[in-house]
């Protein structure tokens, strides 16, 4: 079980330097994002599973728990909405520190952005 | 035997560890990246610069954030009995912002708008248009 949670981290690992290379020159944002997402799922089943060893070794009753455990994947059209989310976010985050930066200085400052958190 | 198996088994979960920590900082190097270039392209448009610790504070912030939409999302996902996160799951997870949860929605109508039907729905619907002409062209005389 662990040793094919391994093979899927090394298996996002080189999606992320193929998709990488892939987007490289795009102007879009990059769907690498995918794979962070990716990890994160990953991460969590591989907790999951990890749940799951540690009860088959006490109770042993861990057949078919293969199918459960694995790691969400997401629609194409999802990944790019939460990229374009993600892009959102950090538009926002300097729009609102440059509004904030006028109104002061004309430069960007990081007191201006601590204030985005109040 | 048994140390070496220990050893062989501490080894196992290091270079696991060694690996999802590699991974990670890749990822968190290259989301640097990313949103230097993004955060670039929104200064230019207010003919500002943006300094160096800001743009560090933003991407940090961006990607605990992709994070946690990651994990909303497999939660949505989970919730709805499914194990591939739908464009509604994402405009879900905006719902107290309903600015860019329509944003969001918007995007999502050209995402689908752009994309190509394939040749079953074509199929559906040229069939849908052959079954339904007869009817019509019965309702006239």
């Amino acid at each position: 079980m662990r040793k094919g949670c391994g093979s899927n981290m090394e298996c996002y690992s080189t999606l992320l330097i193929v998709r990488l290379n892939y987007h490289r020159s795009s102007l879009v944002v990059p769907p690498w994002r995918t794979i962070l997402i990716r990890t994160v799922w990953s991460k969590k089943a591989i907790e999951r599973e990890k749940n799951v060893d540690d009860e088959t070794s006490k109770g042993e009753e861990g057949a078919g728990t293969s199918k459960k455990n694995r790691p969400t994947s997401a629609n194409s059209n999802a990944v790019k909405l939460s990229c374009e989310k993600l892009r959102l976010f950090v538009s926002e985050a300097v729009h609102r520190a440059a509004t904030i930066a006028e109104a002061e200085v004309s430069d960007f400052q990081p007191r201006n952005f601590n204030q985005l958190e109040n | 035997m048994d140390p070496i198996t220990m050893e062989g088994g501490y080894n196992g979960s290091d270079e696991e560890k060694e690996d999802v920590e590699e991974t990670n900082s890749h990822l968190r190097d290259r989301f640097r990246l990313s949103t230097i270039s993004i955060a670039e392209s929104e200064a230019k448009q207010d003919n500002m610069e943006i300094s160096q610790p800001v743009i560090v504070c933003i991407s940090d912030l961006a990607f605990k954030y992709a994070e946690q939409l990651a994990e909303d999302l497999e939660m949505f996902a989970h919730h709805a009995g499914r194990k591939s996160v739908n464009m509604n799951d994402v405009i879900i997870s905006a719902h107290r912002n309903t600015h860019l949860a329509d944003l969001l929605r918007s995007f999502s109508y050209n995402l689908k708008a752009k994309e190509p039907q394939s040749e079953k729905k074509r199929k559906k619907s040229s069939s849908k248009e052959s079954k339904g002409l007869p009817s019509v062209l019965n309702l006239d005389p």
